[in-house]
């Protein structure tokens, strides 16, 4: 009860169900009291004026019983008579009124109720009763029948008095007759059922009200009890039935809220009735309640555990780690005290785990299977739950004891029928059930991780295995990027290796111009000087010998001696600029060298002339040795050889005292086969001088450096004489060794290549050997004579120069003579370093090259004549035996033949040379002024000569007149249209119509193209780049020009697609069984069309071209005259094999003959071309020969 | 699979060494020579490196224990032919790969292309298309698509048709923007693409200037003259030779003056061919063929 503070007054039950009724109680008592007596009173009234009713109704009944019976029958009886005032009369009755008023009257007085009767009418005798208020208003109201009781509480005598008054009205006619027939009535007009008075009847109603009320009160009381009481009982019953009982329940609630979900307390109720089954309800809700959530926490307990298991199990991947965790949870988890954990691995079960066995670890060790009862269960495969624990069991121990643990449960792992692990665990009690449970659920769980972790284990070996190794591949692709890096740092550097060579070699260029440019100085500034300083000299030289002759004789011995000493020191300084001259010369590369014959007895003839005397004066024996293998005469610089010979038996001469000085000629012939090593020979010098220390065998030889420096004023000399011999013998192409000791004398040789003097069927004797060329910096070649005499020292500026490198001598010489025939010039020469020579001495407009030659082969020529700004622009023509001179990638050259060479090439080769040196004639059609002047600005500096016109019909005009190399064309010309002008042009028999090139403005339709493309493929559009292109075409242009090519066609062909073979045979004449027959081509590309379709139609075909797929087959529906296509493959849109396929579903075109061209070369392809459709396949680039035979086959 | 690598890998602690990389070698020219001989596909020019990896990845995709083994594989299926060599001649290619050489045809080489009336242009190798869709990207803002046709050609069945749908085989990422907008683009690259089911797809109007067919650059021959050429980051697997005859035949492909743009990693400085083709942007590796003679 204490706890239902909670609950205010007015929201009790109690309250709410009683305070409504105790209110009606109230308000009922109220109306009782209040109104009951109103209606008691009411009710009185009523039921006296009942009671007055039936009184009168009885009075009535008396008195009309009176009437009938007495009054008439008496009346009828004629004596009697009835009268008001009958007492003590006899034979006078009372009269019926009379009657009920005395009566009445006696019964008024003696109180009991008193009947009245009155009227307005009365009969005399009652005049005196006075008719109150009351008496009047009851008559006013009765009268007419309307009312029949008019009743009122009055008040009479003190008493209180219900006053009913009824009417009296005369319902007989006895009645009526009487009261009308009475001699003392006061109306005699009485009708039937008229109210002749008034009946009243005065009823105390006091008294009863008086017993009423008390009644009333009574009855009030009574209520008042019964009801209070019923509702207080009511009440207490409600409180204890029910409003208790219901905080009882409330209690009960609010203590499991305030109790935080105690669900022990029940409600005690031993009432059956609906608060008893509420109670009882409640309390199997509490039952049902507790029950679920034991079976909740249960559950929990068991998800819990497992949840915590999966969470170890899943973070932990190390075996030991997650068994130990694992365990020490199971353990604690299920109450147990003891635990070990095993997993099954190859050698057995091996502990991984265990839980407060420290102490006796020892005794933990890999289980075999079938051992001890672990091994057992793991054989078993079921889990063994033990109770009774044999005594040596491990016992639980903490700091205070030890004991043995009452229970165990050996728990087995299992997936798929294998064991994975096993947990023990034991119990100092019993176990658990729920342990049991618990170990059951989870060990699916576990069985699937622990599976995991094996094979994590396993994927983590394997991972490192493979990290191991990707960590090489990581190293060696390291490596390989290092490579690479390395290789394109290389790359680069050898592009700026490149670059820079190309700088380089820019400036190297620049140099040698500069070079040059100084050498022409130095050679003129040499030949200025040595004019300048050899006109003193001789001057001197003169004056002082004619001195010193003293032919006058005049002068002393001195001044003749001084004379003498004067012109000798002339002499020497003459020697000396000589000598001096000399090494300048052949230091700026200006020292020339020729090449005579040279006799050798002449030879030692002229050396022995010149030093025999000398030899004699210092008494020295001085001999000439020639070996007998020594060719008579041979080709060399006599001059050169003499200086050199002479100045290094001078030397000899000067340095020996004593003894002898031999000169020995000797040849050594080729030692190998090797060619490196020519024959040679050797000038040998020997003396027994003084000799040379080794130290200055080098210095010797340079310039102003002698022996030692004391050698000049004990021996005279400039130093410079070795010098020169040495740069001559090098000039040569030969050197000098010496050999030499101090005071054993010396050896000098001079070795020179030995080349054959060759005789020749022209006279030759005599020829002069001309400078034919001059060292230049880069080489120091030796140019030969021609082994004929050619035209080089009668050369017409009018005519064309040719040179001829040939080693065979009578090639050459048909060559030489073709030329004549062709009105040109030629030199020749064997060799293709006198070629050389030629070409940079003599205007050359052609080279014919042989290959074969000796010492510089004719590749290598071609490339030092295309490496030479001056030269590289000569056109070179190779001709030569060999048979693989086609597959030899000979750059430099323009064309080449092979040997025999036909007649008419050798023609046309010469021509060609011809033909170089032409401008191209250009017709541009532009009627575009700024445009006409913007070309020829452009084509200014090109080998060309422009023409311009503005319009078409005069440009045929001129084509008529003139001939052309190329037409520049534009479209939009005004009257004829540049489509029109082809049209017409090419129509026209006047007229040859050279190349074109479109250069228009226009925007090029497929139909333009279509219309251009039997005139020409070559379209420009006016771009911005389209001037770069013009020229960049006409380039090309010009050198197709000059190139020969088998076809003389003059119309420029894209050259990559079609085969060119250079074919020297004259063109064949066009097959006739190709005439007029039409054939279609189909190729998207104009170009290759074009081409194609200009060799086909010279065979007399007809040639029908499209573009597409599409478009071929449009064409075969439209023209039925078509016998043969030539089917390209490979084309945008619909492709080759599709066109193919289809036009072959259509029965028309079934036996079509179709030739695919395709640039596939694989295998597969001819039979892919073959299943599409086609008849047969040639492959890219078109062989036209081969083509034509295909097409004979299938036409 | 690991421990087939462990078997390839040459260890260091093994004593043969030589022994294994030699039957290696010996392998891998046997599986070339077989599908050279059955195939017709002569891959002996690749270079040595990249062809090993390949057919190593090749191996353990297979799942066999050696090369060998690829062998009767090769011989017997018809699908596993078409898949090696698929798979040996896989390329990689991104819209507007090496976007300065992009920039530099915009600049340099379109004008001049300007002045043909008809342009064909070869993209040798195409791979999955991406440089063929980004070459009509750029001629379209140059406005010399529409008399432009573009051969795309590759030797790898697979990644043609990839190709031939337009569909992009990843979507379009800001780097594609970036190196569209560094090839000078003057839009917006999404602009080109239409997009349905997460796809990208080049837009018909393009795709419908190019052509895509099956083309071996080491074994077929000239189909076509073009104005310009493109094969990028094909020769750089080639050894020395199988470049040389591959530029041949570009160079036999080119019309006079007209243009071949090779990879930015490649280099014509040990070809005979770049005396024939002239210098027009290193960096951009474009070359223009300048001499009229034939190789």
């Amino acid at each position: 009860m204490s706890m239902k503070n909670n609950i205010n007054f007015f929201e009790k039950l109690s309250t709410r169900l009683f305070t409504p009724l105790v209110v009606i109680f109230i308000f009922v008592i109220i109306i009782l009291i209040v109104y009951v007596p109103s209606v008691t009173q009411e009710h009185t009234i009523k039921s006296a004026i009942s009671t007055a009713e039936n009184t009168v109704k009885q009075y009535k009944k008396i008195r009309s019983y009176y009437t009938k019976n007495v009054i008439k029958k008496v009346l009828s009886t004629s004596d009697v008579t009835a009268n008001y005032d009958h007492e003590g009369i006899n034979k006078v009755i009372p009269l019926p009124a009379t009657f009920i008023h005395e009566i009445s009257e006696e019964f008024t007085q003696q109180g009991i109720i008193a009947l009245k009767l009155y009227s307005p009418f009365p009969f005399p005798n009652r005049k005196n009763r006075i008719l109150d208020s009351f008496a009047n208003n009851a008559w006013t109201a009765l009268k007419n029948n309307g009312v029949k009781t008019f009743s009122q509480v009055d008040t009479i005598n003190g008493k209180e008095v219900v006053r009913v008054a009824i009417s009296d009205t005369m319902t007989q006619q006895a009645c009526v007759d009487c009261h009308n027939s009475h001699p003392k009535t006061p109306k005699n007009d009485w009708q039937l059922n008229d109210v002749r008075g008034v009946l009243e009847v005065q009823i105390p109603i006091e008294e009863r009200l008086i017993n009423a009320s008390s009644l009333n009160e009574k009855i009030t009381a009574i209520v008042l009890v019964a009801v209070s009481s019923t509702v207080i009982l009511l009440f207490i019953m409600f409180k204890r039935l029910v409003s208790g009982r219901l905080d009882n329940v409330h209690d009960a609630l609010q203590y499991i809220a305030s109790s935080d979900g105690d669900l022990s307390k029940r409600l005690i109720e031993t009432r059956k009735d609906e608060i008893g089954q509420l109670a009882q309800g409640y309390n199997q809700m509490l039952e049902s309640i507790n029950d679920s959530r034991n079976t909740t926490k249960a559950r929990e307990w068991l998800e819990n555990g497992i949840s915590e298991i999966n969470n170890i199990v899943r973070e932990l991947q190390d075996k030991t780690q997650v068994s130990n965790q694992l365990l020490s949870y199971l353990v604690r988890y299920l109450d147990a005290h003891l635990g070990a954990l095993y997993w099954l691995e190859e050698s057995g079960l091996k502990p991984y785990a265990n839980y407060a066995l420290e102490k006796q670890l020892s005794k933990l060790k890999t289980i075999a299977l079938g051992e001890g009862l672990v091994g057992q269960a793991a054989l078993n495969k079921k889990p063994l739950h033990i109770t009774t624990i044999p005594n040596n069991y491990f016992e639980i121990s903490s700091s205070f004891g030890e004991v043995k643990p009452q229970s165990l449960i050996i728990y087995p792992i299992i997936y798929n029928n294998k064991v994975i692990a096993i947990i023990e665990l034991a119990w100092l009690a019993e176990t658990p059930v729920k342990s049991l449970t618990f170990l059951e659920m989870v060990s699916e769980v576990l069985a699937v991780s622990f599976i995991n972790i094996n094979q994590n284990e396993n994927v983590l070996t394997m991972l490192k295995e493979s990290q191991v190794q990707s960590e090489e591949l990581q190293t060696q692709q390291e490596e390989l990027r290092v490579t690479n890096e390395a290789l394109s740092v290389k790359t680069d550097a050898i592009r700026n290796q490149q670059t820079i060579l190309e700088k380089t070699n820019r400036e190297m260029e620049k140099k040698a111009a500069a070079l040059e440019e100084s050498s022409k100085y130095k050679s003129e500034f040499l030949a200025n000087m040595s004019h300048e300083l050899r006109t003193p000299l001789n001057s001197l030289l003169i004056l002082s010998r004619s001195l010193a002759q003293n032919d006058d004789n005049n002068l002393s011995e001195d001044e003749v001696e001084s004379a003498e000493v004067i012109q000798e020191s002339g002499r020497n300084l003459l020697e000396l600029i000589n000598e001096i001259l000399d090494l300048s010369k052949v230091e700026a590369g200006q020292m020339q060298v020729f090449a005579d014959t040279l006799s050798v007895n002449d030879f030692i003839a002229a050396l022995k002339r010149k030093f025999t005397h000398m030899a004699e004066d210092k008494k020295l024996t001085f001999n000439i040795n020639l070996a007998e293998n020594l060719p008579s005469d041979f080709i060399v610089d006599g001059t050169k050889l003499h200086q050199i010979i002479t100045n290094l038996i001078s030397n000899a001469l000067k340095f020996t005292e004593q003894g002898e000085i031999n000169l020995t000629l000797s040849y050594k012939a080729q030692e190998s086969s090797n060619s490196k090593h020519e024959p040679l020979l050797i000038f040998c010098v020997t003396d027994t001088g003084i000799g040379i220390a080794k130290e200055k065998h080098q210095a010797i030889f340079e310039a102003f450096q002698q022996a030692d420096g004391t050698t000049s004023r004990t021996y005279g000399g400039t130093g410079l004489g070795l010098s020169i011999a040495l740069s001559f013998a090098k000039l040569l192409g030969g050197d000098i060794t010496l050999e030499s000791e101090v005071g054993k004398g010396s050896r000098f040789s001079l070795s020179l290549p030995y080349v054959p003097h060759r005789p020749t069927e022209d006279t030759f004797n005599g020829v002069e050997s001309t400078a034919i060329a001059t060292n230049t910096i880069e080489h120091n070649f030796v140019c030969l004579p021609p082994p004929f005499e050619d035209d080089r020292n009668k050369l017409e500026q009018s005519k064309n120069l040719i040179l001829i490198i040939e080693d065979d001598v009578p090639f050459a010489r048909i060559v030489f003579h073709a030329c004549h025939r062709q009105n040109c010039q030629a030199i020749v020469a064997t060799d293709g370093e006198s070629g050389l020579v030629l070409a940079s001495q003599y205007p050359v407009d052609g080279i014919v090259l042989d290959y074969m030659l000796p010492k510089l082969d004719g590749g290598e020529v071609a490339k030092n004549i295309r490496a030479n700004e001056k030269l590289k622009h000569i056109p070179i023509h190779l001709v030569s035996a060999l048979d693989n001179i086609d597959t030899m990638n000979i750059t430099g050259i323009n064309e080449k033949s092979t040997k025999p060479i036909a007649h008419q090439r050798l023609t046309e080769i010469i021509e060609s040379f011809a033909k170089e040196q032409k401008n191209l004639n250009i017709l541009i059609i532009e009627n575009d002024k700024n445009a006409l002047y913007a070309m020829n600005k452009l084509l200014a500096k090109e080998k060309v000569t422009t023409f311009g016109i503005d319009n078409a019909q005069q440009a045929l005009t001129l084509l008529k007149e003139n001939t052309y190399d190329a037409i520049i064309l534009d479209l939009d010309l005004p009257e004829i249209s540049g489509f029109e002008f082809l049209e017409l042009a090419s129509s026209d028999a006047n007229v040859t119509l050279p190349t074109v090139f479109i250069y228009s403005g226009r925007d090029m339709s497929e139909e333009d193209l279509s219309r251009l493309s039997p005139f020409t493929g070559n379209v420009i559009v006016k771009s911005a780049r389209s001037p770069e292109r013009l020229l960049d075409e006409i380039h090309l242009f010009a050198n197709q020009v000059a190139n020969i090519s088998d076809n003389k066609e003059k119309h420029y062909l894209p050259i990559n697609q079609i085969n060119k073979a250079t074919d020297p045979e004259p063109l064949r004449q066009p097959d006739a069984s190709f005439e007029n027959r039409t054939i279609l081509l189909v190729d998207d590309d104009m170009r290759n069309t074009f081409a194609l379709a200009k060799v086909l139609r010279k065979e007399k075909l007809k040639v029908r071209i499209a573009s597409s797929g599409q478009q071929s087959i449009d064409m075969l529906n439209e023209h039925s005259d078509i016998e043969l296509i030539l089917m390209d493959i490979m084309m945008p849109g619909m492709d080759g094999y599709q066109t193919m396929k289809k036009i072959r579903e259509l029965n028309q075109f079934k036996d079509l003959a179709i030739i695919a061209v395709t640039a596939n070369a694989m295998p597969g392809d001819k039979e892919k071309c073959l299943t599409a459709g086609a008849n047969d396949y040639m492959s890219k680039p078109v062989d036209v020969g081969q083509l034509l035979t295909m097409m004979k086959l299938w036409l | 699979m690991v421990i087939n690598l462990a078997k390839e890998v040459p260890i260091l602690h093994e004593q043969n060494i030589t022994e294994t990389l030699r039957t290696e070698n010996l392998e891998i020219d046997l599986f070339i020579t077989a599908i050279k001989g059955k195939l017709g596909y002569d891959l002996s020019g690749y270079a040595r490196a990249s062809i090993k990896r390949r057919i190593a990845q090749l191996v353990i995709d297979e799942n066999v224990t050696c090369i060998a083994e690829l062998i009767p594989k090769l011989l017997y299926s018809r699908q596993c032919q078409t898949n090696f060599v698929n798979r040996l001649t896989v390329n990689v290619s991104e819209l507007f790969r090496h976007p300065i050489s992009f920039l530099s045809l915009r600049e340099s080489v379109l004008p001049y292309l300007a002045s043909f009336p008809r342009r064909d242009i070869w993209i040798a190798g195409c791979a999955t298309g991406e440089e063929a869709y980004s070459m009509a990207i750029l001629l379209e803002e140059v406005g010399l698509l529409n008399n432009t046709q573009i051969h795309a050609t590759d030797i790898n069945t697979d990644v043609l048709k990839q190709a031939k749908t337009g569909i992009l085989t990843k979507k379009l990422t800001r780097e594609d923007a970036t190196r569209y907008q560094a090839s000078g683009g003057t839009s917006s690259l999404s602009n080109y693409f239409s997009t349905a089911y997460n796809k990208y797809k080049l837009s018909q109007h393009l795709l419908d200037h190019i052509s895509f067919s099956h083309h071996n650059i080491l074994q077929d021959k000239v189909f076509c003259s073009a104005q310009l050429i493109m094969c990028r980051n094909v020769m750089i697997y080639f050894d020395l030779n199988t470049q040389n005859s591959a530029l041949a035949l570009f160079n036999n492909s080119l019309v006079q003056n007209g243009y071949l743009v090779i990879g930015e990693k490649e280099s014509l400085i040990n070809s005979p061919i770049s005396n024939l083709l002239k210098t027009i942007d290193e960096a951009a590796k474009i070359y223009q063929r300048k001499s009229s003679e034939n190789v």
